[in-house]
């Protein structure tokens, strides 16, 4: 089937259907370029054209994957994630001259949402998708969190969460096992925290710790919501919330789960995961609702931002009564 | 607001904070009855201040001890979240089990959006006044 595009207000073409998606994989065109082939009744973006079934339509079986750069469907054996995004085997020529002449990977710039790969699990594979979407996200949220589903379900999201942080917590619970006695024999910790782990670690024993492990996913569960509903008052506060609680949720699902692996570097694992969590939300709310970075900051840390000033207005009315008190000695 | 009928794959909020907020209950329960110590607030801790949610645990112990007053003066921006929650509670238990259309909000004029976060910050810090003025 041949093609004529629109460039410009000029007519170009006829041109085969594979120069077609070089064209677009190269960033020549794009999914909204104006597009005419024979049976079609008038000129349409191509995006349309092929999805509403017109004369260039493909029909999608099942499982397959849209190219990020051609915006054609693949089986997700011809389909690779780059930056979080698909692009199909048969793009690659398109691809490495894009990214020879723009530097950066080609992109319909439709805004299609789809990602991360976790949403693409059946046909990528369950490993596979959790690896991808793990990299996606602590590598390069701003691209993920562009092309991340606002809506489509939260079991999909929860489930990542949940499964993520429940590894994570479990290292950290193997952890604390091991230092337990260490950690109670801390003179600084408070004595009636020592007794009642002392007494649930002396008559549980085992029960204890198995309880532990079996009841993370609970808390997981209601720590994911109670959070996310936090974050989306936040957010509204801020005048951020630009999407639903689902987007909110989606968003700090993946953020949180991601980095909950590095809960299983002993010692240091959580501070770092903790701090880098907060960064990539801040990266991620920005993307997903389509607001600032400034503003996504202020709601991120809008929660701990009050106890922050209250420290911050305690250190500075103390040092502000030394610096007046060195001044009445002077 | 208007009363309608969930949307197909439209979240259903009353189903998950009432299961949140019944399923948060239940474990503050358990842990509170077990023994085990709360978290220390690091503000209060550090600074002998109060943060804005200071006194929510007792609040909460009050309220469900039927002491009212007290539960209301140690906290009185958590006891009314707490009576927020528990009426939301009643309405989403009532529409799920009678399966009733539900409430929701259609959107808000710009000036009525930007009134609503002037007043949830100035509630939020009348409230921390008074836990410090208090000395809760």
């Amino acid at each position: 089937m041949n093609w004529y595009y629109d460039q410009g207000g000029q007519r170009q073409g006829p041109i085969p259907e594979a120069e077609l998606d070089r064209l677009l994989a190269s960033g020549t065109i794009t999914l909204s370029t104006l597009v005419w082939c024979e049976g079609m009744a008038d000129w349409q973006p191509l995006g349309k054209a092929r999805a509403a079934g017109g004369a260039g339509a493909e029909s999608v079986p099942e499982g397959w994957i849209r190219c990020t750069a051609t915006g054609r469907f693949f089986p997700p054996s011809q389909i690779v994630y780059l930056d979080g995004k698909p692009y199909s085997a048969e793009a690659k020529a398109g691809l490495v001259q894009g990214v020879m002449q723009g530097g950066e990977l080609p992109d319909t710039g439709d805004g299609e949402r789809t990602g991360p790969a976790w949403e693409q699990r059946a046909q990528l594979g369950f490993f596979p998708a959790i690896w991808q979407t793990i990299k996606a996200v602590l590598l390069d949220p701003n691209r993920t969190f562009e092309t991340m589903k606002r809506d489509g379900g939260l079991g999909t999201p929860l489930g990542y969460m949940v499964l993520l942080r429940w590894i994570g917590g479990l290292a950290g619970l193997v952890y604390f096992y091991g230092t337990v006695h260490t950690f109670l024999a801390n003179p600084a910790l408070p004595p009636e925290m020592r007794k009642a782990f002392e007494t649930f670690i002396d008559n549980g024993g085992a029960f204890f710790w198995i309880g532990m492990a079996v009841m993370l996913p609970l808390f997981i569960l209601l720590g994911t919501f109670i959070y996310s509903g936090v974050l989306h008052l936040s957010l509204m506060i801020c005048s951020g919330a630009k999407q639903s609680f689902e987007t909110t949720l989606r968003t700090y699902c993946y953020v949180m789960g991601s980095v909950a692996l590095f809960q299983v570097i002993p010692a240091c694992g959580a501070s770092i995961g903790g701090i880098w969590g907060l960064v990539c939300l801040c990266m991620a709310l920005a993307k997903t609702h389509g607001i600032s970075g400034g503003r996504a900051v202020c709601a991120v840390l809008l929660p701990v931002a009050v106890c922050c000033i209250g420290i911050g207005l305690f250190y500075g009315a103390i040092i502000g009564m030394a610096l007046s008190a060195q001044g009445v000695h002077h | 607001m208007i009363w309608r009928r969930l949307r197909p794959g439209e979240t259903d909020h009353e189903a998950i904070w009432l299961g949140v907020s019944l399923a948060s209950l239940a474990l503050a329960w358990l842990w509170l009855r077990s023994g085990l110590p709360l978290p220390a607030c690091p503000l209060h801790e550090l600074t002998g201040c109060a943060c804005p949610t200071c006194g929510a645990t007792r609040c909460l112990r009050f309220a469900l001890g039927g002491d009212f007053g007290a539960a209301f003066a140690i906290n009185p921006l958590a006891f009314c979240a707490f009576v927020a929650m528990a009426l939301y509670d009643l309405y989403a238990a009532t529409v799920l089990a009678l399966r009733l259309p539900r409430l929701r909000g259609e959107e808000w004029p710009a000036w009525a959006g930007k009134s609503a976060r002037i007043a949830a910050i100035a509630t939020i810090a009348a409230n921390w006044a008074w836990l410090v003025w208090r000395g809760v």
